[in-house]
């Protein structure tokens, strides 16, 4: 009986070997592309946490009807525009009586943010029942003071390197005492627009802007990269025309945004004159930025689809375009959106091609439709990294946070939908 | 590869031929795959084509519905006939003509759909059938035919691609008698088919008028 080797020997020990030291080498690669997005995402984290958080202080406010409505009209107009300085200094000075100057009183109510009397007014021009009552009313503190309460002032640095002062800390102690300052969830952060004043500063505005430009490329981009896909790729006959265009298509891929900016704003904004710094134009020029993306994604899922599946439907019969419709594009469904998907979170996180068109203006006001002024989250991000106020900065991470969230959700959707066309099979 | 023409001689029947070739020949690119093949092919029979592996059986068999029109580089000269008229002709409606002539190919290959969408996308697309029971009788008929109704009649709603190698050739074959054609081609629907399942075939071909 032959002798046959089945124990290792020094050459199987080799390749053995080889094997191993290939797979550490991918292990360590992953560890650390892992190590640099958890360093990454902790370093946000840890800046923005506390933007989720927002100081407010507690006053017992005496809505006094000779103040703010002497002809008691009770015309919310006017009662938006009435004093409200007065009966917040004044129930301030109930909870700190000692303060007596004029110029005092003017820092104490500085401890309010500028908004505070804002949401006073909104609240009784909303209910004005309320006037003539005393109410416990939550108000926001400013910036200044929203900084000291998350630690990020230190008290023992000099007095004059800090525009937080030595009283207006023995002022927030007092409150602290009596219980009348809190940090409470940062509710203005996820409802305002943008603001020159960081703790009325809100990314709904341009959440809702992004939200817009992302609508519009995706219907302009999704149709546009389907079909011109589904032609090249199932129709048209293979010569230098279909080659030329194929080329440029993939040129246009590798073109940088902010030449699709320059684009719109030559082409969209001084040609057609379409309204400038909306979502429309943003959006256009975000499409013109994805589609090249999603061609070349579709049409890599449809050269994938196995040519026996159209056999089979020709064979039977079918037309070219029943073929096509029934049993290619069905199939390379899941993959064309995961590609569109791919293609729009590109196109959320884009911020080039957006400056050129005039989407990175300061805008308060909360768009309501395509075509009013709007910004968007990166850019939003943009603009708050560039803010020299200090309470900003919690706040850009804050953003980045949230667009990350919206990224990490259109991906979780990219997934789910795959898994849920796939299943229909 | 080259099919040396032997006269089909060897089909001695007196019944009408439904199909002719006359000097075929097929081109890919510069390479010609087909040389001067002329062949008769009777009506209601089976006629088999045989040869080596690599010698153009498939690429000939092809040429009957016009599957090679959808490789670019392919081009057909001489004529085919099918009942007469020429089906390279320009004014013959390809689509028509593969509701005609029906072909299973060499490699199974069911829609990624259920067994009963499988067989009764043909009928459906040519508007066969009038109402859905009709529409279920022709997939049933099709697949008993094929002999795979047995196996499958308590699943007809599963993926067809769950089905075995043979299963799966099987109701290809099924889903191409439910159009109910003059002519099948079948590119070896046997190789994934063990010999009775074969046997099976070979009644169900019969079976055919």
């Amino acid at each position: 009986m032959p002798n046959y080797i089945l124990s290792t020997s020094r050459q199987m020990a080799k390749r053995h070997a080889r094997e191993k030291r290939f797979k550490w080498y991918g292990r360590i690669a992953i560890f650390i592309s892992i190590a640099f997005l958890v360093f990454m995402f902790s370093a946000i984290i840890f800046r923005g946490a506390s933007a989720f958080q927002q100081t407010k202080i507690s006053l017992d406010i005496n809505f006094s009807e000779s103040i703010l409505d002497p002809s008691s009209s009770r015309d919310p107009d006017l009662l938006k525009r009435a004093n409200y300085k007065p009966i917040v200094v004044e129930s301030l000075l109930s909870v700190i009586p000692e303060v007596t100057e004029r110029r005092d009183r003017n820092r104490l109510y500085k401890l309010l943010s500028t908004g505070a009397v804002f949401d006073l007014s909104e609240k009784v021009a909303d209910d004005p029942s309320i006037l003539g009552k005393s109410k416990k009313v939550w108000l926001l503190a400013s910036s200044e003071v929203d900084l000291f309460m998350k630690g990020k002032i230190d008290p023992n640095v000099s007095e004059d390197l800090r525009r937080l002062k030595d009283r207006d800390i023995e002022w927030i102690e007092i409150l602290k005492s009596e219980g009348r300052i809190k940090k409470k969830f940062n509710k203005t952060l996820f409802t305002n627009g943008d603001s020159r004043e960081p703790e009325m500063a809100g990314i709904l505005g341009a959440a809702i802007g992004s939200f817009f430009s992302l609508l519009v490329c995706f219907l302009i981009a999704f149709p546009l990269g389907i079909l011109t896909a589904v032609y090249l790729e199932e129709y048209a006959k293979k010569n230098f025309i279909t080659d030329f265009i194929e080329v440029n298509i993939n040129n246009l891929a590798a073109v940088p945004s902010i030449v699709f900016g320059l684009l719109g704003l030559s082409i969209f904004l001084n040609f057609f004159h379409l309204p400038r710094s909306t979502p429309l134009v943003g959006g256009i020029v975000l499409a013109l930025m994805t589609l090249p993306t999603i061609i070349i994604a579709s049409r890599s899922i449809l050269r994938s689809i196995p040519q026996s599946i159209r056999d089979a439907a020709l064979g039977l019969g079918a037309s070219k375009t029943q073929t096509t419709f029934h049993h290619v594009v069905p199939l390379a469904m899941p993959g064309m959106l995961t590609g569109t998907i791919l293609g729009m979170a590109r196109a959320l996180g884009e911020t080039a091609p957006l400056l050129m068109i005039g989407m990175v203006a300061f805008i308060v006001d909360i768009p309501k439709g395509v075509t009013d002024v709007a910004t968007s989250l990166p850019v939003q991000i943009f603009l708050w990294a560039d803010s020299p106020e200090k309470g900003f900065v919690e706040r850009t991470s804050a953003a980045i946070m949230v667009l990350l969230a919206f990224l990490i959700l259109m991906n979780i959707c990219a997934v789910y939908l795959r898994k849920r066309l796939e299943r229909r099979w | 590869m080259i099919i040396e023409t032997k006269t089909s001689q060897a089909i001695q029947s007196n019944t009408p031929t439904i199909m002719t070739a006359n000097n075929v020949d097929v081109f890919y690119g510069k390479k010609q795959a087909i040389c001067n093949v002329s062949l008769n092919i009777p009506e209601n029979q089976i006629t088999a084509l045989i040869g080596p592996s690599g010698c153009g059986k498939s690429t000939f068999l092809r040429c009957f519905n016009r599957m090679n029109d959808t490789i670019n580089i392919c081009r057909v000269s001489g004529e085919i006939k099918f009942s007469g008229q020429n089906i390279y002709d320009p004014k013959v409606d390809v689509v028509a003509l593969r509701s005609r002539i029906g072909m299973v190919f060499q490699k199974a290959n069911p829609f990624p759909k259920s067994i009963f969408e499988n067989v009764a996308y043909g009928p459906r697309i040519h508007g066969l059938a009038e109402s859905k029971d009709e529409l279920e009788s022709i997939v049933i008929r099709s697949l008993k035919r094929a002999g795979l109704y047995d196996e499958v009649s308590d699943r007809l709603s599963e993926p067809g691609t769950s089905l075995s190698g043979g299963q799966q050739q099987r109701l290809c074959i099924a889903r191409a008698i439910a159009v109910d054609p003059q002519v099948i081609l079948m590119d070896e629907p046997c190789s994934a088919l063990d010999p009775i399942a074969t046997a099976i075939m070979g009644y169900c071909k019969s079976d055919r008028s």
